[in-house]
């Protein structure tokens, strides 16, 4: 009996068909947890330094952030330890949301991780010894994805600029990690070079948090690179649906996630519109003689501003306008700012600190510029607009979105060399 | 010489393209924070708008101090736009409040070497232990009256509280400071002083120029008396969004009946005091 052979397209949509059946039936038998709830107990893992605002203590983790009047500390050795990165703590209060007005805390263990928390510890007071603010907040919240210790002024100037994606951490951190790996390995085979990008990558993941665009980033990352380094064809598409079923399938209380939702918007705008913007872009003079870098940011942040606007719109009713136009101005910077702070960084813990004072420039002189850039254009007049979507017109908006795509499709053919 | 080279011959990388970009950064910020920063190279005393509590930065020549650290860990952000990013090299907590110290920590565990003076009591709050955390690594001391310190151009005379001063209430022995410029002019700045502290040391006093209105404006900490005697002519408000009615209107009004201009750095943001020329 000869052997069927099977078309390797079918076996992609058997394992998708196979995916959201099994994520489907997932959402349905998921219970959803109390949005609010009065005497409310959990574990958490400590995974952010501990900052005050207001008198109030606050220990911010990627599923609840804490917020206590009083924290125990100790001084002397006859108590128990103070609290610390990678530390197990149990925490009781009143549930709200996310947040949990705790009116005890209590240590329990360490993690099994924190030997790395330690580490993300040591690198971010190094950070905040060697910078002032809000430097040292802007980049520990590009590099570790750590809350920024600033105003809320300043934390509304970012959001007005349309550029906090930058500094909590996203989907984008996690590719300039891949970008740079690649490119520090790139004398190995490419299987080897997978398999340590994959270490430090899913390292620096769980040192970070697991927020919704981290594993996003994560597990479309691991899947690509295997596919890669193994020779397979890879459609990101595909990845990307199979990424999306996979989360969702660990934890379906995601789907309500504004985090989960922003990133998949956004990534789905890139996957479905970057290749034929790049076309269509490249036949106008101006765009030809632009630098790379800032022509891919101008269309990833376009594309991925088309699929994410209505959904901020949704929840925020206020929509940054000059995020169009700022994001490809300043992302090129970020990978700058993350390499050199980085490494001075490393160069100020190995006790070189002395020639701080001259190396420091490096690293103060893009987060300066990137600083002066957002608060430029987070004031310029009209630059947040209010526009109110319902439910209803997010269902129309989307749908005249996939229709845009379907004609762009139609019209634009080919294939970008890039 | 300049016939042997051949230009044909060099070729622009793009490591050429990063080196010249951050030497065009650099330079951008060399004069953005030192040429075109209009805090460069002044004699400043500047009450920062941190919400209720206080924080306050006397700077002159190299010399940066920073007195109390307001109510946020980063209630001392916005110190650095003028200093021209450069940390304290002194800090001083009047008392252990949560409105004066939480900032003032966050500061501290950020900084390497500098001076601190910390209250002669603690309490119980994490913030306040890890104070004492600080100060028992080493690098103390505790300020008290007729102790003079300097920065720069400013002579600062410590005038409360007494060596043994001692209460249950924390505001009772918060520092009391006398700031004096070297061309005159002088602020006085009262922390979270009570009336009952008020009345201990006003007769020590002169003339001011500014006063910090003591404890946000409480109704408690206001003493005519010690007005009559500093009478200055500005008085500032370090105060925010609060539940317990600061500033009182009795308070404003004083002030106001007395025609002393009266600036709230909720209303006007951080209050900026230039000295000298």
């Amino acid at each position: 009996m000869s052997m069927i052979k099977i078309p390797n397209i079918l076996k992609v949509y058997s394992v998708l068909i196979i995916l959201v059946s099994i994520c489907v039936l997932r959402i349905l038998f998921y219970k959803t947890p109390p949005a609010k709830q009065k005497d409310f107990t959990t574990n958490i893992v400590i995974t952010n330094p501990i900052y005050i605002k207001d008198s109030q203590k606050v220990i911010d983790t990627a599923a609840y952030k804490v917020v206590s009047y009083d924290l125990p500390y100790c001084l002397n050795k006859s108590c128990s330890k103070n609290l610390e990165l990678g530390d197990i703590v149990k925490v009781e209060g009143d549930l709200y949301y996310t947040t949990i007005y705790a009116n005890k805390i209590t240590y329990l263990k360490d993690s099994a991780l924190k030997p790395l928390y330690r580490i993300k510890d040591i690198l971010i007071k190094t950070s905040n010894q060697m910078l002032t603010e809000p430097y040292s907040s802007l980049l520990n919240g590009m590099l570790f994805g750590t809350e920024p210790v600033v105003s809320d002024s300043y934390k509304d100037l970012l959001i007005r600029a349309g550029v906090i994606h930058v500094i909590v951490v996203s989907g984008y951190n996690i590719s300039i990690l891949f970008t740079i790996m690649a490119g520090l390995f790139s004398r190995y085979s490419i299987r080897v070079k997978y398999f340590l990008g994959l270490i430090l990558v899913i390292g620096y993941s769980i040192v970070v948090g697991f927020e919704p665009p981290v594993l996003r980033a994560l597990i479309m990352g691991i899947l690509a690179g295997y596919g890669t380094s193994y020779g397979r064809v890879r459609n990101p598409l595909y990845i990307f649906i199979s990424t999306l079923l996979l989360i969702l399938i660990y934890s379906p209380s995601l789907l309500y996630s504004l985090s989960f939702q922003l990133t998949v918007c956004a990534t789905l705008g890139i996957l479905l519109l970057h290749n034929k913007f790049s076309i269509l872009f490249n036949k106008f003079l101006y765009f030809k003689i632009m630098p790379n870098v800032l022509k891919n940011d101008l269309i990833s942040s376009i594309c991925a501003q088309l699929f994410v606007i209505p959904l901020i719109a949704y929840y925020f009713k206020k929509v940054s306008l000059v995020g169009f136009i700022l994001n490809p101005l300043i992302l090129w910077l970020i990978p700058l700012i993350m390499f050199i702070g980085f490494i001075l960084i490393v160069y100020y813990l190995i006790g070189l600190n002395y020639l701080l004072p001259f190396t420091v420039i490096l690293i103060k002189a893009p987060l300066l510029l990137f600083n002066d850039v957002v608060t430029f254009f987070a004031t310029i007049p009209f630059g947040q607009v209010e526009i109110t979507f319902s439910i209803k017109d997010l269902i129309v908006y989307y749908f005249l979105a996939f229709v845009f795509v379907l004609i762009v499709y139609k019209k634009v053919k080919g294939v970008n060399a890039q | 010489m300049l016939n042997k080279i051949d230009f044909s011959q060099i070729k622009i990388t793009s490591y050429h393209y990063y080196i010249f970009i951050m030497v065009l950064l650099c330079l951008y910020y060399v004069l953005r924070v030192y040429y075109f920063s209009p805090y460069y190279n002044k004699d400043l005393i500047v009450f920062l708008s941190v919400g209720t509590g206080d924080s306050i930065l006397i700077k002159s020549k190299n010399d940066i101090l920073l007195l109390d650290g307001g109510p946020s860990s980063f209630s001392t952000n916005s110190i650095y736009k003028y200093t021209e990013n450069r940390k304290p090299s002194t800090y001083i907590s009047s008392h252990t409040h949560s409105d004066h110290i939480s900032g003032l920590v966050h500061a501290l565990e950020s900084s390497t070497f500098y001076d601190l003076f910390i209250p002669m009591v603690f309490n119980g709050t994490f913030e306040s232990q890890k104070l004492k955390y600080t100060y028992n690594k080493g690098i103390k001391s505790s300020l008290v009256a007729n102790d003079v310190l300097h920065v720069g151009n400013f002579n600062i005379k410590v005038i409360w509280p007494n060596s043994n001063c001692v209460s249950e209430d924390y505001n009772y022995c918060s520092l009391v400071l006398l700031v004096r410029h070297i061309l005159g002019q002088s602020v006085l700045l009262t922390s979270d002083s009570p009336n009952k502290a008020q009345k201990l040391y006003y007769h020590q006093l002169n003339d001011v120029d500014y006063i910090k209105v003591p404890h946000q404006g409480s109704v408690y900490s206001l003493f005519p008396d010690l007005l009559k005697t500093v009478s200055p002519s500005n008085a500032i408000i370090s105060v925010g969004e609060n539940t317990y009615g600061h500033p009182h209107q009795k308070v404003v009004d004083y002030y106001n009946n007395q025609g002393i201009n009266v600036y709230r750095t909720d209303e006007v943001g951080d209050v900026v005091l230039m000295f000298g020329k």
